[in-house]
């Protein structure tokens, strides 16, 4: 066995392990144990991304047992890539956990409410297991499993929050629960037509098939389900109650990669385990014009928030459309077109790829703020910028990521949707590009801009209380995220190879 | 073709699942979910999947009903109980709307499903095949912990994590108190609401052969029906019955709640990774000691999944401050 | 006794019907513990489903067996998250309104 082989296994199972050790440890232990396997993951990404970029694909048959009996564990270029942002993330948001422990939440003692939630910890690295589980699994119903993880511990996460947060927590279960069903549903469809469980095995045989109907009805309730975890438009409801009452460092984890999970399985149903179907191509105009929409919507509902973080989460579901507008370009049409429809999958991954930098960076300035500041009205933060210059930078930066500015990997990926639009004549998504990312810049600049004003605050505020130590390294962290969404836009070229590897076409 | 029975069985499941759905009463709908496991196990019976039927009777009927019916007991009456989101207007618009849309979609998906062609599993002869490495006899502990362990593990994750999650949301997060390794569940303090003593010198009598019925499924595991899960589900019954009579567990809890719960993962992963010890995959066991290290994950694993369940119960009582 | 329908399709069209009426009740209803056990019922369906499919061969497929009992214990471990929700929920709401709630 190679170590890029060991090192698949090793990313699901060894956070698995660090939250099992972190149970049974008092809490100044569980903060090291997240830190020490934080690195650790990180460091295990390193192998698989380097053998991902020599256009190889590490695979891995677990316990030996080949498919369709066994699991296969398969690194190839869309696990490469979420593998190389989530450890990205996580380890700056561990960092950050680590170094301002209030932003995990709230508990509580005999006596009162006290910030600082031990839970966090096991909670975050079950979550983490499961995320590099989902991104690495070649098994449908692995998947299902891996994403019931990641929808546990990240409804627990939210539920730390205090009493605030216990209903929106409950309601995130139920559509998590929900959609998960949903897929699996489809999942047991797909094995009653096709004999087996393996995603390869299961596109092939649905290639011999003559009639479509069971796939497409599959695919119909995967789409549906996995719509639901990802929030998109109609089914968007349970996000903003749930990501902006979420504790400061838990709000970035949900939004930046929780929900890139359910993407990431989507892409998965529909370019890996089905083939091009006769009769797919409603849904996709269907999932392009709810993506529209999710646009327009999110974004004008973003622009009438007063406070920092549901302005936030309604930008993320504004983000999502983005994802979905290339659905339609997605599936090769009648003339076959391959280079186009690799082009707007590349779009999608960068996309993606560039808003869970980029919002992590975001969610985490605003429950910086909200923190220290002991609220998040916008009104009431006007002028917090003056004492805390780094944040308001690393912001500046995170927004030109989420507008898709050069240099982002929002930009690369707008780009590329543009080029693939233009091959296919959709005149159309230049016109949401340009509305989208218009409304983007007007919400972001009402939710920045009030911190940039002259200060009229009394003195005896939270906000001008001195910033310690402690804070300061925090916004350096959160810097760290802004810089890294500008770096990453560096790197189109690199994630478009590493896509290249294992790919469906 | 079907028989009497299949068909008589389905129309009660169908009949059930409308009790437990309907209903405005808590109690009415929880005890429509209890009589619907019950009826579902028959069904898996009827399947021949006993696997299924038993851990379905454990897990499913025994402990979920247990914890909804204790809810539902606890606060029979919440604000609005049971009632549909009515709109002031027209109060029958959304039963109707969501039964119409209910039926054309069962319409839908049963016409397609109906139709669609089957085809059998191809993984038959593999599993039959590699069965003997395994080192099990029977064929769904082999699924369980050779073929598909990764799946088994991630659950065993998921309930572990289940466990914490509802720790995190009691009394000090779930934490022991400062400079003590107690763990400090609100629950162990808190007292039982009494119970006649009859009653609690049944429960008394009835938990030891629980606990005796649970080792078997547990041992059962690897010739026969039985296993991890389902044993687990009987302990952490037999634990509740315990509790629920007064006998006093504060002990057990405090100290040996958590290290149980992990111990299954932990050692599953630990054995999971003697594999590339030994240069071979993640989760590999060789047939030489295959059947040694399946059983020992399976016995930890059944600790493990009693802790976690009990947890749950545990949990379910507030602490002071949020009552 | 013949009914025109074999035993596997008519137990998958029962896991159909509860899967859409669990959903559909989920989706409507309020009240919390009903909306927990309608989502119970729909994971009933679904691995009503599962296990029909299982009994299709001669001999019950063990594998799909297996991934029903894991479909068992990942629906428990979501259902007692829930039920501790609902009472944290609405323990807080027996409370009188105020304290130091954050």
């Amino acid at each position: 066995m190679t170590f890029p082989q060991f090192a698949l296994g090793a990313l699901t199972l060894l956070p698995l392990l660090g939250a099992a050790a972190a149970v049974v440890l008092p809490h100044p232990a569980r903060r090291i144990t997240g830190v020490v396997t934080a690195v650790v993951i990180a460091l295990l990404t390193v192998p698989v991304l380097v053998t991902v970029t020599s256009g190889e694909l590490p695979e891995l048959v677990l316990g030996g047992f080949d498919a369709p009996l066994g699991i296969h564990l398969r690194g190839d270029g869309l696990a490469a890539v979420f593998l190389g942002v989530t450890s990205l993330v996580g380890l700056i948001l561990t960092g950050y956990a680590a170094i301002l422990p209030k932003s995990t939440g709230t508990f509580l003692s005999a006596t009162a409410w006290v910030p600082g939630h031990p839970g966090f910890w096991p909670l975050w690295l079950g979550c983490w297991s499961g995320l590099n589980a989902v991104y690495l699994s070649g098994d449908l119903f692995n998947l299902y499993v891996a994403l019931e993880l990641v929808g546990l511990t990240a409804v627990a996460l939210v539920a730390l929050g205090g009493r605030k947060s216990w209903e929106p927590a409950l309601r995130y279960l139920f559509v998590a629960v929900l959609g998960s069903l949903l897929f699996l549903a489809g999942v047991g469809l797909l094995a009653s037509v096709t004999g087996t469980l393996d995603l390869q095995q299961t596109r092939e045989a649905l290639g011999g098939l003559e009639d479509p109907t069971p796939a497409l009805l599959a695919l119909t309730l995967m789409t549906i389900g996995l719509g639901m975890k990802v929030a998109l438009l109609p089914m968007h409801r349970w996000l903003v109650p749930a990501h902006s009452s979420a504790p400061s460092v838990v709000s970035p984890i949900l939004s930046g990669l929780v929900l890139k999970a359910a993407l990431v399985v989507l892409l998965r149903c529909w370019l890996w385990a089905v083939p091009v179907l006769a009769g797919a191509e409603w849904l996709t105009w269907l999932l392009g014009g709810l993506g529209t929409a999710a646009v327009l919507a999110g974004s004008v509902l973003a622009l009438r928030q007063d406070r920092l973080k549901p302005l936030v989460a309604y930008s993320t579901i504004a983000q999502i459309g983005y994802w979905f507008l290339a659905f339609p370009l997605l599936l090769p049409g009648e003339n076959d077109d391959a280079e186009l429809a690799s082009g707007a999958y590349g779009a999608v991954v960068a996309l993606a790829a560039g808003h869970a930098i980029a919002k992590a960076g975001l969610f985490t300035a605003a429950g910086f703020l909200k923190d220290r500041c002991g609220t998040d009205e916008i009104a009431a933060l006007r002028g917090a910028g003056a004492h805390h210059p780094t944040l308001i930078l690393a912001m500046g930066l995170c927004a030109v990521g989420l507008l898709g500015l050069p240099i982002s990997l929002g930009f690369t990926g707008k780009w590329q949707l543009a080029t693939a639009a233009v091959g296919a004549e959709h005149w159309w998504l230049f016109l949401v590009l340009a509305a989208g990312t218009l409304l983007s810049a007007g919400y972001l600049l009402r939710g920045i801009a009030p911190l940039l004003m002259q200060a009229e605050v009394d003195d005896n505020t939270p906000a001008a209380n001195p910033v310690t130590v402690r804070e300061r390294t925090g916004e350096l962290a959160v810097l760290l995220l802004g810089v890294a969404t500008l770096a990453t836009g560096l790197l189109g070229a690199w994630v478009s190879t590493m896509l290249e590897v294992g790919s469906w076409w | 073709m079907i028989s009497l029975i299949d068909v008589v069985l389905g129309l009660g499941v169908l009949a059930v699942t409308g009790l437990s759905l309907i209903p405005r009463s808590r109690l009415v709908m929880t005890l429509g979910f209890l009589v619907l496991g019950v009826l579902i196990a028959l069904v898996w019976l009827r399947l021949d999947s006993l696997d299924v039927a038993l851990a379905e009777a454990a897990i499913g009927t025994g402990l979920l009903s247990g914890l909804m019916v204790w809810l539902a007991v606890r606060s029979p009456l919440p604000p609005g109980a049971g009632a549909m989101e009515t709109s002031p207007r027209i109060p029958w618009l959304r039963p109707v709307v969501g039964t119409a849309a209910g039926v054309s979609l069962t319409l839908v998906l049963a016409a397609v499903w109906l139709r669609a062609e089957h085809r059998l599993p191809e993984w038959r002869d593999a599993a039959e095949a590699q069965l003997p490495d395994t080192g099990v006899e029977h064929q769904i502990t082999g699924v369980l912990l050779a073929f598909r362990a990764y799946d088994t593990l991630l659950e065993s994750g998921i309930l572990m994590l289940t466990a914490a999650a509802v720790l995190a949301l009691s009394r000090d997060g779930g934490l022991s108190a400062e400079g003590s390794h107690r763990l400090g569940v609100h629950q162990i303090a808190a007292p039982m609401p009494p119970v006649p003593s009859a009653l609690s010198w049944a429960a008394r009598l009835l938990a030891p052969a629980l606990v005796l019925l649970g080792l078997w499924l547990l041992f059962a595991g690897s010739t026969d029906s039985g296993g991890a899960f389902q044993s687990g589900a009987v302990l952490a019954a037999a634990l509740i019955l315990l509790r629920a009579s007064q006998v006093d567990l504060s002990g057990f809890t405090a100290y040996w709640l958590r290290p149980l719960l992990v111990v299954g993962v932990v050692v599953f992963i630990c054995a999971g990774l003697i594999g590339p010890v030994l240069g071979l995959p993640w989760l590999s066991w060789e047939p030489e000691w295959a059947f040694a290290a399946v059983l020992s994950v399976e016995v930890l694993l059944t600790a493990g999944i009693t802790a976690g369940l009990y947890t749950l119960f545990l949990a379910l009582e507030n602490p002071e401050g949020v009552r | 006794m013949d009914f025109g329908m074999d035993t596997i399709t008519w137990y998958l069209l029962i896991a159909a019907v509860m899967v859409i009426f669990g959903m559909v009740r989920l989706l409507l209803v309020r009240d919390l513990l009903a909306r927990l056990i309608a989502l119970d019922v729909t994971g009933i369906g679904v691995l009503l489903t599962l296990v029909a499919l299982a009994a299709r061969s001669d001999a019950t497929d063990p594998v799909l067996q297996a991934l029903v009992i894991t479909g068992l214990v990942i629906a428990v471990a979501f259902t007692g998250l829930g039920a501790v929700l609902i009472r944290r929920i609405e323990g807080q709401q027996d409370d009188p309104p105020g304290g130091d709630a954050p």
